[in-house]
C-alpha cells in the first residue's frame, strides 16, 4: 500500500477513479465500451498536444500558442488540399509548419532568453493571426475522401489516430524516462543553474523541446482537421493551451518545472475529457463544464500538494 | 541583528531602549519604536524614486481620498536626505539611476526617516567600492553628531578604528568583550575575533603534493582593471583567501567558463580555451559551487539521477541513458563519500545539508576530474559535517587530484591547504606556506595588506 501512494501518478489514479464512480452511478451510460471510445476520440489532438505541454512545463515554462500553431497548421492544411495537393504530401507539409512554429518559439525563449510567457503570448496572436489572414475568414473545407484516414481511418481494427497518438505517447514516455534528452530536460527545470553547471547545454535542450511541441502539435491539427472534416481558423484550437496546461497539472506536473510525468498528463488529459462527457451524459447541464473543471483543478492540485507535504513530513522524521 | 530589528523575536533575553523594555514584533514595530537596520545588501525599489523609497507606504504621506501627497513627500525626502549630505541628489529620480553611493544615502535616510535613535548598519561598506567608503562614513559621523547611536557590524579592522568610539567583539554567538576602542589594537581584536582553538577538524597531511603543474592561470582577468597568476600542482590543495569582493568567487566563475575575459589557462602545460561549463568539463576541471540549493542539487530528482548527471554523455548509449552503469556508478560514490540515505533512488531533498554537499562532490568526482574547484565547500554545516567534508577533501588530495579550496571559512583554509593565496581586492598580495599562516595574519593580509607589511602597527 505504502509503495502506491508514493507512485507519482497516484493521487491523480485515484481522483479519476472516484469520478469514473460517481458518473457510473449517475448515469448508466457512462461507463460503456463506446462511450470510452468516444471519449478517447474526441481528445485525440488533446493527447498529443498534452505531451508536448508536459515537456515545455517540465522545462519550467509554459507555451501558450499551441492552440494558435494548431489552428495555422489544419488552416494550411486546408489551403493545401484545396489546392489539390496530395493528402500525405499536405499532411506531412502541415507537421513541418508545425514544426517551424515550434522552431520560432524556442528560438526566442532559448537564443534570446525572453521569458516564454511572452514569446508564446506574441506568438499566439501572431500565429493565428496568419491562419485567418490565409483562410480569408473562411472555413476551410470539402477535403478529398483521402483525407479522412487521418482522423477517421483504421488500422488492424483500430482507429488510426489513437494508434498514432499511443505509439508518440509511448515513445516520449520511453523519451523522457530512459534517454538523456529526458533527463536533462527534468534537470534544467529542477534547477537551471545546477544543470548549466553540470555542462548542460541549456539553450539548445530548451530550443529543441519547443521544436518537438511544434511537431506534436502539428500531428494533433492534421488528426484535427480530418477527424472534424472542416476548419474555421478563428476559433480552432482556441482554448487548446488552457486544456492541456490543465491536464499537466492535474497530471501531477508542477508549474515550477522538474516535476511531473507524461503518463500523469494522459490520466490528466482522460480526466478533464472525462468530466466534460459525464456531466452531459449524465444530464447535469453542460454549462456547467468549465466550472466543475476549475474546481477540479483546484481540487487535484491540492491533493497533490498535500502529498508533498506528507513526503516532506516523512523526510524529518525518519531520515538522520 | 534580526533579533534587534524585529525581523526574529528573541526567545530569551531583554532588550533596553532608553531604560525601558522592550520587545519588537516585526521590523516596522522596531523602527517605529526608534530602532533601524540598513542591511548589507540594499533593499531598494529600483523602479521607483529616491522619496517613493524613503517614504514608502507611510500613512502620513497619504491625503485625502487615498491620494498620495506628493509636495510633501518630495519635500520632505529631500530635507532627510540633505540633513545627511546628500545635497547633490534629486529624491525624484527613479533609484536605479542613482549610483551605489546615493543608494545608500537613501537607505540611510529611510532608515532615519523613522526618528531613529538606533541605527544598525551591517557591513555597509561591502557593497562600495573603496572611494565612496569615506564618504559613507562623514554621513556616519554627522548622524553621530546628530545624537543618533549607531551600531556598525564589520570585519574590516580599518573601518573599525577609523569610526568606532567602542567595540564588541563577538564569536560563534557568544559575546566576548568590549572594550573603548583606545584600549585596543589591531593585533589584540583579531585574537578576540579568532580566539584560541584546536585543529582537530584537519587530517595531517602526510604526503607532499608532487611538482607536476596541473594548471597554470596567467594574467586571468577578473574584471578590467585586474587580473591574477597562479599555479595548482599536482595533489595539491591550494587554499585561496579573501574578503567578500576580493575576487576569490569571481576566479572560480572563470575558470569554470560561466564568465568570459581574458588571460591563459594551462591544463596540464597545454593552454585551454574554457568559454562554458562543458569545456571545463573536457578538460576534467570540476566545481563544486558555493550555494549547494541554487547552483548544485537537482531537488526533485533521485540522489542518483543527481549523481550521474555531469557524467550522462559517458553512462548512455547513444541517446539512451545505461541504467546499469549509471547505478554501478551511483552506488560506488555514495559508498566512496558515505552519503547517509536508505537508497540512492531517494529524493535528494531529503538529505541533511552536508550529505547534499557529500552528492555535489560525489557528482563532480564521478565526472573523474583532475582539478577539483571546492568553493565553500561546509557552508552552513555542522562541525561531525565538515569534519566528514574535511576528511573527503584530504583524501583525494591524497590520491593525486589538485584542489583549489576556495573559502571564507579562515580555519578551513588553514587547516586544509598546502599553500594559500590572499586576495585584496582583485590582486592575490601575499602567499604563505604550509604552517605559516595563523588566523590572525590572514585576516590581517586579507582586509589590510599594507599595514601587515611591516607587522601590526
Amino acid at each position: 500500500m505504502k509503495r502506491i501512494a508514493n507512485i507519482h501518478e497516484a493521487p491523480i489514479i485515484l481522483f479519476t477513479l472516484i469520478v469514473i464512480a460517481l458518473f457510473s452511478s449517475l448515469s448508466p451510460d457512462f461507463l460503456q465500451f463506446d462511450n470510452a471510445r468516444l471519449i478517447l476520440d474526441q481528445n485525440i489532438s488533446s493527447f498529443i498536444v498534452a505531451i508536448g505541454m508536459t515537456m515545455v512545463i517540465l522545462l519550467g515554462g509554459m507555451d501558450l500558442s499551441v492552440g494558435s500553431v494548431l489552428a495555422l497548421t489544419a488552416t494550411s492544411v486546408g489551403v493545401f488540399l484545396n489546392h489539390g495537393m496530395h493528402p500525405w504530401l499536405a499532411a506531412l507539409l502541415g507537421v513541418c509548419i508545425g514544426v517551424l512554429c515550434g522552431a520560432v518559439n524556442g528560438y526566442f525563449i532559448a537564443k534570446w532568453k525572453i521569458p516564454d510567457i511572452i514569446v508564446t503570448l506574441a506568438t499566439m496572436y501572431i500565429f493565428r493571426g496568419i491562419a485567418v489572414g490565409i483562410s480569408g475568414g473562411t472555413w476551410m473545407t470539402n477535403f478529398p475522401e483521402g483525407f479522412r484516414y487521418f482522423g477517421q481511418g483504421e488500422l488492424f481494427g483500430a482507429s488510426f489516430p489513437l494508434l498514432v497518438a499511443i505509439v508518440l505517447i509511448a515513445i516520449f514516455i520511453y523519451v523522457m524516462r530512459f534517454t538523456r534528452s529526458g533527463r536533462k530536460i527534468y534537470a534544467i527545470g529542477g534547477n537551471g543553474s545546477a544543470a548549466k553547471l553540470a555542462g548542460i547545454n541549456v539553450a539548445r535542450t530548451k530550443f529543441t523541446v519547443y521544436v518537438w511541441t511544434g511537431m506534436l502539435v502539428g500531428i494533433a491539427a492534421v488528426i484535427f482537421a480530418s477527424k472534424v472534416g472542416s476548419v474555421q481558423a478563428s476559433t480552432a484550437g482556441s482554448s487548446l493551451s488552457f486544456e492541456v496546461m490543465a491536464a499537466v497539472l492535474i497530471g501531477g506536473g508542477s508549474i515550477f518545472g522538474g516535476v511531473g510525468t507524461v503518463a500523469g498528463t494522459m490520466i490528466g488529459v482522460l480526466f478533464m475529457g472525462m468530466i466534460k462527457n459525464g456531466l452531459i451524459i449524465s444530464k447535469i447541464s453542460p454549462f456547467w463544464v468549465d466550472a466543475t473543471t476549475g474546481f477540479l483543478i483546484i481540487l487535484a492540485i491540492v491533493i497533490n500538494t498535500l502529498q508533498r507535504i506528507r513526503q516532506n513530513k516523512s523526510k524529518e522524521g525518519d531520515l538522520l | 541583528m534580526k533579533i534587534l530589528s524585529g525581523v526574529y523575536q528573541a526567545t530569551e533575553g531583554v532588550i533596553r531602549l532608553k531604560g525601558k523594555e522592550v520587545a519588537f514584533g516585526s521590523p516596522l514595530d522596531a523602527q517605529k519604536q526608534g530602532v533601524s537596520i540598513i542591511h548589507q545588501e540594499f533593499n531598494l525599489f529600483a523602479n521607483l524614486s529616491a522619496a517613493e523609497n524613503i517614504f514608502i507606504d507611510r500613512p502620513e504621506m497619504v491625503g485625502r481620498l487615498g491620494r498620495i501627497r506628493w509636495s510633501k513627500l518630495n519635500a520632505e525626502a529631500q530635507r532627510l536626505v540633505d540633513s545627511i549630505g546628500g545635497g547633490e541628489i534629486d529624491v525624484r529620480r527613479e533609484v536605479r539611476h542613482l549610483g551605489v553611493h546615493s543608494q545608500q544615502v537613501i537607505e540611510i535616510a529611510k532608515a532615519l526617516s523613522f526618528k531613529a535613535d538606533v541605527l544598525i548598519m551591517d557591513e555597509p561598506s561591502a557593497a562600495l567600492p573603496e572611494n565612496e567608503v569615506q564618504k559613507m562614513f562623514d554621513v556616519v559621523k554627522r548622524l553621530k553628531a546628530q545624537g543618533v547611536a549607531i551600531v556598525y557590524v564589520s570585519h574590516r579592522m580599518k573601518e573599525i578604528f577609523e569610526i568606532a568610539d567602542k567595540v564588541t567583539v563577538l564569536r560563534d554567538g557568544a559575546w566576548i568583550d568590549t572594550r573603548r576602542i583606545e584600549e585596543v589594537t589591531e593585533q589584540s581584536l583579531i585574537q578576540m575575533m579568532v580566539g584560541k582553538e584546536v585543529n582537530q577538524l584537519y587530517p595531517v597531511r602526510d604526503q607532499e603534493p608532487g611538482d607536476e603543474r596541473v594548471l597554470e592561470v596567467r594574467q586571468l582577468s577578473l574584471d578590467a582593471a585586474h587580473a591574477v597568476s597562479f599555479e595548482l600542482r599536482k595533489g595539491e590543495i591550494l587554499g585561496l583567501f579573501g574578503l567578500p569582493g576580493s575576487g576569490s568567487h569571481t576566479i572560480a566563475e572563470r575558470l569554470f567558463g560561466l564568465k568570459r575575459g581574458t588571460g591563459d589557462v594551462l591544463v596540464g602545460g597545454a593552454p585551454v580555451r574554457i568559454r562554458r561549463p562543458a569545456d571545463a568539463k573536457a578538460k576534467r576541471i570540476a566545481y563544486v559551487p558555493p550555494d549547494r540549493h541554487r547552483q548544485g542539487i537537482i531537488k526533485p530528482m533521485t540522489i542518483r539521477q543527481n549523481l550521474s548527471l555531469p557524467l550522462l554523455p559517458e553512462l548512455s548509449k547513444g541517446p539512451l541513458l545505461d541504467g546499469k552503469r549509471i547505478e554501478q556508478v551511483s552506488r560506488e560514490y555514495v559508498d566512496k563519500l558515505r552519503i547517509k540515505a536508505p537508497s540512492d533512488e531517494q529524493s535528494v531533498d531529503f538529505l541533511s545539508g552536508g550529505n547534499q554537499q557529500k552528492d555535489v562532490i560525489g557528482k563532480w568526482l564521478a565526472a573523474r576530474p583532475e582539478i577539483l574547484i571546492l568553493e565553500e565547500p561546509t557552508r552552513g554545516d555542522d562541525v561531525g559535517a565538515k569534519a566528514e567534508i574535511y576528511g573527503i577533501i584530504h583524501q583525494l588530495a591524497q590520491e593525486g587530484l589538485s584542489i583549489l579550496l576556495i573559502s571564507s571559512e579562515m580555519p578551513e583554509v588553514i587547516g586544509l591547504s598546502d599553500r594559500i593565496l590572499v586576495l585584496y581586492k582583485g590582486e592575490i598580495v601575499h602567499e604563505f606556506a604550509r604552517g605559516e599562516a595563523d588566523q590572525e595574519q590572514l585576516l590581517g593580509r586579507a582586509s589590510h595588506p599594507r599595514a601587515a607589511e611591516g607587522g601590526f602597527s
